[in-house]
């Protein structure tokens, strides 16, 4: 019995060693796909091999794609076992979904990335699941081949300016799902308020700006002599970089951007630039003559839900055609909107919404030609998009989409991010030509001259942790007037002691790098 | 003579009253939070009786039942079954450990307490778990990695060295095989011990939704606490990034606060239940190891 139960502790020793060794050798199994992940060339040689295939006779396969939304919804398996009805038929491939909840997808993209799993399509954007990183870790397939090859009419359909959007290192890493890509925030008001105090908004179109907003000031004072509720609300991330005619590189909370008129591409800290300061100061005005609400509206940090009696002038958001009966179906009442200046074309709008390939996917061309099929097949991408038809949704007499007997069974709303929008059915009320209206401006936006330049805030992470606390602190003040010129100097310094100058250094650098590298 | 006798007991009894309501109020005023419109909250804050009864948080988070009760059902098993083969591993490591003639106590005790401090990180134990243990979208991944928290080892360790090693020796007099005192003898003595660390287990399985966040994709085994924490971080989500989001999503009528507190609610509740069959145990439990003799 003694024996028995030494025997039994070497046993377990020497378990205890397997474990330990199992989760050695673990580690080292780990290291080659990170290894594996930095040199690009390595890729290249994938798609040549595999491209000869004929699309006449495909050999069956599955392709795995990762997405985000508002996940799961209730009858999602349903609508997925249709559309891979179309796709089996079409490409004879079916698709394992991978829907994604929205908190969740940055996290659980970064595990699935960095530990080598095999999948074909992932969604990435410059907000989510960030691109930048994604294809300086490696994670991406160069596309240009692929494309030309497996998706010519996507390929076509894209304008040019939009892929060199794109690239990185003078390659295409993502499908570009077309959509409202010039943006800029527009101007709001209550169509009541603007029928009232005699507000004629379409001649305010796209001239706004720190300039000239002060026209906007006796209707602002009307609309609160309305009812003291009627606040001006604009907010520094609402407004971003456009309305002060900026480029913001890492967003409007982050200090650095470059002035669309500086064709030197020099960073400064938006924060200093004198339209911030000279918006800063017409703010701090109107606050005193009571126009920002402010002392109702300091302490809470998002403004409820108004009416149409209670609401007035606010600026934020993303001007779009059709957009202001999307938002009068949102908050209950007619809005009117108009864009408050002229649009320009960013990498930020155009990466906003792409489709990648991913380093690891066993079938790219069939992952290739599945975007292609989404994105020229409008059936299936509807379908995808809103569910079954005559079910999830239906569609009246003139083509327009109406809600379906059980349009919650599956509702994600996100049709910007399977392919291109353009081809989603119209919304009953809006006019028929949104998307040619979309298209129009997105061409008739001013390319910036960044274009092609995706930030990497991987090295001053630390720095920009630190500033956005700092503008946390000091903005809503800022924003509502109530800040005096020194607490607005003092949050400057506070930026400064961040290490605001680092940031804008560092972006400096990536901007010089990046242009040399595109002579 | 009565009122000098009494006004320490009164003192003292005023002082437990407004324990139990530090206690007890939070939990009234998370019910009455989930059952309140989200825009009486804005406009009256956060009060111990809703202004009206409104049942909307428990309709946004309850709209999907049969979803939510195959959560729960998920949730039950991993935390039940989880529980008792994660106590009885634990149980088995521990005597071991506590048995002062095991040869390589210290060794093991090494092993155990090296994995508290020291781990492989986030990256390699999922491509461990993914990719060579193909544990993904089983219901084991919600198991396993929490069978030997070397915590909760050491505590039953320590629990079961008070267990005087005369009692062993004389079972062994008497002709019991190992196995035979580990089952009849030291478990029932180490009861106090196992019920403590059995809560602490069974919490940690029912509150865990990081495992299920990296490995379920499958729809049939997310278990309840995931179900709603990607309930709230979708809220979450769209309500405070709806900048950077590209237009046509909006936040519009999400109940964002009553909603978190109805899924709190609904989270804790059957927790609540379980807890005074513990109790017994564990307040003797608790203080285990903090006495060393």
């Amino acid at each position: 019995m003694w024996k028995a139960s030494r025997f039994f502790k070497t046993g377990m020793m020497a378990a205890a060693t397997f474990t330990l060794f199992g989760m050695l050798l673990a580690g080292c199994g780990g290291s080659p796909s990170k290894e594996g992940a930095s040199p690009a060339d390595s890729n290249n040689g994938k798609p040549a091999e595999t491209g000869t295939a004929s699309p006449a006779a495909l050999p069956e396969v599955k392709l795995t794609w990762y997405f985000v939304g508002p996940w799961p919804q209730p009858e999602q398996d349903e609508v997925f076992a249709e559309v891979n009805k179309i796709v089996k038929e079409k490409i004879n491939a079916t698709v394992d979904f991978k829907p994604i909840a929205w908190g969740d997808y940055d996290q659980k993209m970064q595990v699935v990335i960095a530990s080598g799993e095999p999948y074909d399509i992932a969604f990435t954007s410059n907000w989510i699941n960030n691109y930048a990183q994604d294809v300086a870790k490696g994670a991406f397939l160069p596309l240009d081949d692929l494309l030309a090859k497996y998706a010519p009419k996507t390929f076509a359909s894209v304008p040019k300016t939009f892929w060199d959007g794109t690239r990185v290192k003078g390659k295409i890493y993502g499908v570009v799902n077309q959509q409202i890509t010039a943006r800029t925030p527009h101007l709001a008001v209550p169509k009541k308020l603007a029928e009232k105090i005699h507000f004629d908004i379409n001649q305010y179109s796209g001239k706004l700006n720190p300039d000239t907003l002060n026209q906007l000031e006796p209707y602002v004072q009307a609309g609160i002599k309305d009812n003291p509720k009627r606040a001006f609300i604009a907010s520094f991330d609402g407004l971003g970089g456009d309305f002060f005619n900026l480029e913001t590189i890492a967003g409007m909370h982050v200090p650095g951007a470059v002035d669309y008129s500086d064709p030197s591409l020099k960073v400064v800290n938006q924060f200093e630039t004198p339209q911030v300061k000279k918006y800063a100061a017409l703010i701090r005005d109107w606050n005193s003559k009571g126009y920002t609400n402010s002392k109702e509206r300091i302490a809470i940090k998002v403004d409820p839900k108004g009416t149409e009696d209670t609401d007035g002038f606010s600026i934020g958001g993303v001007f779009k055609p059709g957009g202001d009966i999307q938002d009068s179906v949102g908050v209950g009442y007619p809005v009117l909107e108009i864009p408050t200046v002229q649009p320009h074309l960013t990498t930020g709008g155009i990466i906003s919404s792409m489709q990648a390939i991913s380093r690891t996917s066993k079938n790219p061309e069939r992952a290739m030609m599945l975007l292609e099929l989404m994105n020229t097949d409008q059936e299936l991408y509807n379908l995808l998009n809103f569910g079954i038809k005559g079910k999830h949704f239906d569609l009246d007499a003139d083509g327009f989409k109406v809600t379906g007997p059980d349009a919650q069974g599956y509702n994600p709303n996100v049709p910007w991010m399977f392919a291109t929008n353009y081809m989603a059915y119209i919304d009953k009320g809006m006019p028929k030509t949104v998307w040619e209206d979309t298209k129009k401006l997105n061409a008739d936006a001013t390319p910036s001259n960044l274009i092609g330049f995706s930030f990497d805030p991987e090295p001053v992470k630390a720095e920009i942790g630190k500033t956005s606390a700092v503008f946390d602190e000091y903005s809503h003040a800022i924003e509502l007037g109530v800040s005096d010129e020194a607490k607005y100097n003092e949050f400057l310094n506070k930026l400064k002691a961040a290490g605001s100058d680092k940031i804008i250094e560092e972006m400096q650098k990536q901007i010089d790098a990046w242009k040399a590298s595109k002579k | 003579m009565k009122f000098r006798k009494s006004l320490p007991k009164m003192l003292i009894h005023m002082l437990f009253i407004l324990f139990s309501l530090a206690c007890i109020l939070p939990l009234i005023s998370i019910i009455s939070i989930s059952f309140s419109n989200e825009s009486d909250i804005l406009d009256h804050g956060y009060r111990l009786f809703p202004v009206k009864f409104d049942f909307t948080a428990y309709v946004y988070v309850l709209y999907r039942p049969l979803q939510i009760l195959n959560a729960f059902k998920v949730s039950l098993f991993v935390s039940v079954f989880g529980t008792i083969v994660s106590v009885l591993v634990m149980a088995g490591i521990s005597y071991s450990l506590s048995r002062s003639d095991y040869k390589f106590k210290n060794q093991l005790s090494f092993y155990v307490f090296f994995t508290m401090l020291f781990n492989g990180g986030l990256v390699p134990s999922y491509i461990l778990i993914s990719n060579y243990l193909h544990l993904k979208n089983t219901v084991w991944v919600l198991i396993l990695p929490y069978l030997a928290m070397p915590w909760f080892i050491l505590l039953l360790r320590s629990f079961m060295q008070k267990i005087p090693h005369s009692i062993i020796e004389s079972c062994m007099m008497d002709g019991a095989s190992e196995f035979r005192i580990f089952a009849q003898i030291i478990l029932p003595l180490a009861k106090p011990g196992l019920a403590t660390v059995a809560l602490f287990s069974l919490l940690q399985y029912w509150n865990d939704w990081w495992l299920s966040l990296l490995y379920i994709d499958n729809e049939k085994l997310v278990p309840l606490q995931y179900m709603l924490y990607r309930m709230m971080n979708n809220i979450e989500f769209l309500t405070h990034s709806s900048n950077a989001l590209p237009s046509g999503v909006t936040a519009a009528r999400l109940p964002s606060e009553s909603a978190r507190m109805a899924m709190a609610i609904l989270a804790a509740g059957p927790m609540l239940a379980v807890f005074p069959f513990f109790q017994k145990h564990f307040v003797r439990g608790l203080t285990v190891g903090a006495v060393k003799g």
